[in-house]
């Protein structure tokens, strides 16, 4: 997983769409971009989970805690990105073809 | 009387004289009776002053001679003669002749006694008598005076006048008138005898003073009586001559006496002092030529010396003395030669001229004799001179020539001071072989160095001859010196010649050392390298996973053994050497630290190592068989494992499909599936065991090290990922199954949909692994109607995969299928719920939820929503819309 930070010049909104938190059991991800939004402009991807908000980890805040933060951010908005791999995709893609023996 | 002729002879001239003056008498006597007082007076103290000689004196002139005796003797006296004996009668005849006798006397002496008889005297005439004893005062007291060939009255006047000469008060030119002052008496006296009177202080007017004076000191100190008065003179115009004559002659006689006698005695002191003189002189010859001759035979020994003096500064000194001699010695002896030469002449002419006899110089001492000395003496100096310079040429070629000698001895010595004890010098018995090279070479150079010094010894020994020859002072100590250093010069020639063998046996020991230490490092360097490398495969930890390495590194190892007795022999060739070395450096002495250069390798390290390989062979052997035994066991441990793993893999991927197949299905209800999913969840559970005991195999197989396992080819990893695989799938899938089911119910979806749903899924599934990727989602939708341009596509892909993952999972299709149909609730209309509660305002109060929900959703609303921070809104506001789209896990931000 890679990770990059954005700084998104202020104020909002910056237009994207949060989705996911701990109470929703699904990471923070962007999952919709405005385009010619600042978020488009600061080459966020939509899919990719947010892992800190202006340095601070994103793990166990609940999807309101992951909002407010956005919303207290001071002028500029720094966004720690990591790209999102489907977990299926990762058993489904990686693990199976091992599982299976080679045919020698 | 200047009429008179100096030059009558003695004779003539009294008689003239006498003649004269008895005319003068006789006419005197006649003229002045004053004159026969004076007369009387003064020829009776005359008479007198000789009669006291005899002892007797006369008182009366007239009466005492009459008997003739005191006339006599009186005559005697003066005369100093004997006359005959007078006749001792006193009758008239025996007066008579002793007058006669005293009368003949007088006429023996010359004088013509004319009217004067016996008779007349022995009668007592006066006149007669004053005439006799003025005759007699004439003869014997006048007569004789002789003044410069002027003789009697004119001689004492000349006496008179001479003598008072000096005296310019005073004239005589008489014997009257120029005495009446009484300062021609004094003058007399004073030039005589200054000491008797002081002339200045005489006074010519004071004649009586001055006469009494004059016959006062003349009877005091001249021995002269008072022969006149001094009043009768002044008071007489004319005193008699006579008397004055007579007193004077006394004067005379008194001083001329003395004079005369002074003129005597020089006359005689003067042919005495001639004599002496000639004595003197012809003493003075002999005593200058014995001086002379002494010094001469004094001096020639000392130039005839030839004893040969050591030094040039004895030489020269002796030179400077000879040098002393010719300036400052001999020109005094050769003046006094010549004095001797010119005193002899003149002594000679002297004798010769008042001929004496000529001087005979004493024998050896005559002229001959000196001149003979006196060139022999010139001829030993011309010798002793060249004697000397040859001398001194000589002692300045052996001072030249000991001087040589000496330097050359001296810088010799000191080159061969210590080169003795150099060469006995034992240091090749410590040298190494390069050392030993460099003394060799050193006493090359040390060799030619002698050569070279050949010559000078020689030379110096030639000196030494020469000096010999030369009779050189101090040859003992020379001779002694040169043999000294011939000895030495020997000795170093065999000195050298010893060590230059030494060196040479030497280095050949030690170049045969040399060879023999070269080859034990040639050979003990590879050996050494074989033993380090023996010892490192032979303690090699061996990391090995199969028996068949074990087996191939025992084989390696039996191999290797094989090549020890080679090696050893190897290490007894080496040893070989070593004893070789030592044995030649023992028996031939050379103690110096052998050492090789040429290896570092010590025999002792050799022998270390050997000992060291040969414990370590049997300690591998040892390590390889339990190795082997381990490969064994571990081999075991493999298969058993294989065993195992072998049938659990393939089982779980029989589960795996088995699970895919079902997720897969269509056919039969959501439940039916769930039951089937649940019983394979229970017979997975119920496998556990035999995974806990691969588990437990494993474990084995790792602490064993085993990381391998050729008869598997799956891992424990594999089994425990697959295990998990297994399990994560059945509990997703049946995750899955429930999902659908919840979301059938909520949606409302009917089985016979969720079947469509699945069929199409399915068939768009190309590849078949429950997942739908883009061309298939795009495919599927056109097959179910919906046709869609680029944007709404794209829109619904953003919608069904909004991780942009390019896969739409069953789940997502079905969300999007019925997202399409349902009704829900959705986050905008929650929003629109709220305002419609807050009265159209961004937000909303706490007072208007707790008026419009009920309190338990009113109180979850309020400590849940976040405070509005928009503009305008007052304390205590409430922002619904994030907390509304918080709660669907989508906000807009």
């Amino acid at each position: 997983m890679s990770a990059y930070t954005v700084s998104l010049p202020g104020p909002g909104p910056w237009g994207f769409r949060l989705q996911g938190g701990k109470d929703f059991n699904m990471p923070l991800t962007i999952s919709r971009i405005t385009p010619g939004s600042k978020a488009a402009q600061g080459n966020l991807i939509q899919g990719d989970v947010i892992v800190a908000i202006d340095g601070v980890s994103t793990e166990g805040m609940t999807h309101l805690e992951a909002q407010n933060k956005i919303k207290m951010a001071n002028y500029n908005l720094a966004l720690t990105m990591a790209k999102f791999i489907s977990l299926v995709v990762i058993l489904q893609e990686i693990i199976v073809p091992v599982f299976t023996p080679a045919v020698v | 009387m200047t009429q008179v002729e100096t030059t009558v002879r003695y004779d003539n001239g009294y008689e003239d004289e006498y003649m004269m003056q008895e005319d003068e008498w006789d006419r005197d006597m006649l003229l002045d009776p004053a004159w026969e007082q004076q007369q009387r007076k003064t020829f009776t103290a005359w008479c007198n002053s000789h009669l006291r000689k005899a002892g007797t004196q006369i008182e009366n002139i007239e009466e005492d001679f009459r008997n003739g005796l005191k006339l006599m003797l009186l005559l005697e006296v003066i005369s100093g003669e004997r006359l005959p004996k007078p006749d001792r009668g006193k009758m008239r005849f025996h007066k008579i002749a002793n007058v006669n006798k005293a009368l003949e006397f007088i006429t023996s002496k010359g004088v013509k006694l004319v009217s004067i008889g016996a008779e007349e005297i022995v009668d007592g005439n006066v006149k007669m008598t004053l005439g006799m004893i003025w005759t007699i005062i004439l003869r014997f007291a006048i007569q004789d005076i002789s003044v410069e060939e002027t003789s009697a009255k004119e001689g004492l006047l000349l006496w008179c006048q001479r003598k008072t000469a000096p005296y310019r008060n005073v004239n005589v030119q008489n014997f009257h008138v120029s005495w009446k002052d009484g300062l021609a008496f004094c003058a007399l006296i004073h030039r005589h005898r200054p000491d008797l009177l002081d002339y200045s202080k005489l006074n010519k007017d004071d004649p009586l003073g001055n006469l009494n004076l004059a016959f006062d000191i003349a009877e005091k100190h001249l021995d002269i009586p008072k022969m006149l008065d001094a009043e009768d003179i002044i008071n007489t115009p004319k005193p008699d001559e006579r008397a004055i004559m007579t007193y004077v002659s006394c004067f005379y006689h008194a001083f001329a006496g003395a004079e005369q006698a002074e003129t005597a005695a020089n006359r005689i002191c003067k042919v005495l002092g001639v004599n002496q003189e000639n004595e003197k002189l012809m003493e003075e010859y002999e005593r200058l030529a014995s001086e002379l001759l002494e010094w001469i035979r004094r001096t020639t020994p000392w130039l005839e010396n030839r004893t040969p003096e050591k030094t040039m500064a004895e030489m020269q000194r002796k030179l400077e003395d000879f040098r002393d001699y010719r300036r400052q010695h001999k020109p005094p002896k050769v003046q006094e030669k010549c004095q001797l030469e010119i005193n002899f002449n003149t002594l000679q002419t002297k004798l010769r001229i008042s001929n004496r006899p000529a001087f005979m110089p004493s024998e050896g001492k005559m002229v001959s004799d000196i001149a003979s000395a006196w060139q022999g003496l010139e001829q030993a100096e011309k010798g002793y001179e060249e004697w000397l310079l040859t001398e001194i040429r000589r002692l300045e070629r052996l001072d030249h020539l000991a001087e040589k000698f000496r330097q050359k001895a001296t810088n010799h010595e000191n080159w061969a001071s210590g080169k003795e004890l150099i060469l006995s010098q034992k240091d090749y018995e410590t040298a190494t072989l390069t050392e030993i090279r460099a003394l060799l070479r050193k006493h090359e150079a040390f060799e030619s160095d002698l050569a070279a010094h050949q010559d000078r010894v020689e030379q110096i020994a030639a000196i030494a001859q020469e000096l010999n020859e030369l009779d050189y002072h101090d040859v003992a100590a020379v001779n002694q010196r040169c043999q000294s250093i011939c000895d030495l010069w020997d000795k170093l020639g065999t000195l050298t010649q010893k060590r230059r063998e030494s060196l040479e046996r030497t280095d050949k020991l030690l170049e045969t050392i040399d060879q023999l230490f070269l080859e034990f490092a040639k050979r003990s360097a590879p050996f050494n390298n074989w033993m380090e490398g023996a010892m490192e495969d032979l303690q090699d930890m061996f990391i090995v996973h199969t028996i068949e390495e074990v087996q191939s590194l025992i084989a390696a190892h039996e191999q290797f053994k094989a090549t020890l007795p080679e090696a050893d022999a190897e290490r007894q060739a080496i040893l070989g050497i070593h004893n070789e070395v030592l044995k030649i450096s023992q028996s031939y002495g050379i103690k110096a630290n052998i050492v090789n250069p040429y290896s570092t390798i010590t025999f002792e390290e050799l022998l270390n190592k050997w000992e060291k390989v040969k414990k370590l062979v049997p300690q591998r052997d040892g390590a390889l068989q339990e190795e082997m035994a381990r490969q064994h066991t571990n081999e075991r441990l493999r298969r058993q494992f294989a065993a195992q793993a072998n049938l659990i893999g393939p089982w779980i991927q029989t589960r795996m499909e088995e699970i895919g197949r079902c997720s897969l299905e269509i056919g039969g209800t959501l439940e039916d599936q769930m039951t089937q999913l649940k019983q394979c969840e229970h017979v997975i559970v119920a496998y556990k065991p035999n995974i806990d005991k691969l588990e437990g195999d494993h474990q084995l197989i790792q602490e064993s090290l085993v990381f391998d396992n050729k008869h598997t080819n799956y891992t424990m990893e594999h089994i425990r990922v697959g295990w998990e695989l297994l399990l994560t799938t059945i509990a997703r899938t049946i995750n899955e199954i429930e999902t659908q089911i919840l979301t059938r119910d909520a949606k409302g979806i009917s089985q016979q949909q969720m079947n469509e749903f699945r069929s199409s899924f399915n068939h768009f599934d190309r590849k078949k692994n429950g997942a739908m990727e883009t061309d298939d989602f795009r495919a599927c939708l056109i097959s179910m109607g919906y046709d869609l341009g680029e944007v709404e596509f794209a829109r619904i892909m953003i919608l069904v995969d909004p991780n942009g993952t390019g896969i739409v999972s069953f789940q997502s299709f079905i969300d999007f299928m019925t997202r399409e149909t349902a009704d829900t609730d959705t986050a905008e209309q929650v929003v629109a719920s709220f305002r419609i509660l807050a009265a159209d305002k961004p937000y909303i109060l706490v007072d208007e939820l707790r008026r419009e929900l009920p309190p338990e959703q009113a109180e979850y609303c309020i400590m849940r929503m976040p405070p509005y921070a928009g503009p305008g809104a007052p304390p205590g506001a409430l922002d619904y819309t994030a907390f509304s789209t918080a709660l669907y896990g989508e906000s807009d931000l």
